[in-house]
């Protein structure tokens, strides 16, 4: 039995061995691991006491805007404007999407405005254990070309996400299986 | 001090359960399926037929999973 921060660290590193972040946005947590060159974790902090800036936050909003949550970032990356969306909630956040709706702003552009409010998120759980690159995203939420596309833009580098992102926690811990033989 | 014969990671996300088996470095099988309100069930069925030497959990439900196989 090994740690999620071990065991992220652990898979990150096997898909890319020079990372030294890994953020893993998953269905229901978010965790930021700041690794040395070696690949020992340094820093790493995690938030899984609420839904906002996690997987259930865009699985949430996607069901209110009625788009697949798979088709979600797609969706959004067809925002013709930034709305800024203030509540960090998903409860907020939702009754903020529904009076933009009802106002006509267009439903790509309230979901722009939900994946900037998860990223901006993102990036202060980020900038509190200090990134260095090259940062690595996993997680189901990986899978989202728009989060990916704002986090690089925010960021300013390339954001490296592996084939399979789900599966960075599960291989970090069958390599420790391996490595403690 | 590599060990002989497969390994398997299992990671019990709270909404996710993923499985990787890797032998002497390569990947030989990944599964997924949804955690549910059993997951204990989910990781049996994600494990069934999988041949390894040894598992290691990780995630929320490590735990939870580590108490009924104390061998691991």
């Amino acid at each position: 039995m090994i740690t999620e921060i071990q065991a992220y660290a652990l898979g990150a590193r096997r898909e890319f061995p020079d990372v030294r972040t890994v953020l893993d946005i998953g269905g229901q947590d978010t965790k930021v691991i700041s690794l040395s060159t070696e690949g020992r974790v340094t820093k790493f902090e995690m938030n899984d006491r609420c839904a906002a800036g996690t997987g259930k936050f865009l699985e949430f909003m996607a069901t209110a805007l009625q788009i697949p949550l798979e088709a979600f970032g797609e969706f959004a990356l067809q925002a013709d404007r930034r709305i800024q969306i203030n509540s960090m909630c998903t409860v907020f956040a939702e009754s903020e999407a529904t009076s933009l709706m009802a106002r006509g702003e267009k439903a790509a552009n309230i979901a722009m405005g939900l994946h900037l409010a998860i990223v901006q998120r993102t990036l202060s759980m980020l900038r509190r254990i200090g990134v260095t690159f090259p940062i690595l995203f996993a997680g189901g939420v990986a899978h989202n070309p728009c989060v990916k596309v704002l986090l690089a833009e925010s960021l300013q580098e390339p954001v490296l996400v592996p084939d399979d992102p789900d599966m960075v926690g599960a291989l970090g811990a069958a390599l420790y299986g391996l490595k403690t033989g | 001090m590599s060990r002989r014969g497969p390994v398997a990671g299992i990671d019990i996300g709270s909404r996710s359960i993923e499985l990787v088996v890797v032998e002497d470095g390569n990947i030989l099988h990944t599964a997924k399926a949804p955690t549910t309100f059993a997951p204990l069930a989910q990781c049996r069925r994600l494990l069934d037929g999988v041949m390894a030497a040894k598992i290691v959990a990780t995630g929320y439900g490590r735990k939870l999973f580590a108490e009924t196989r104390p061998e691991d």
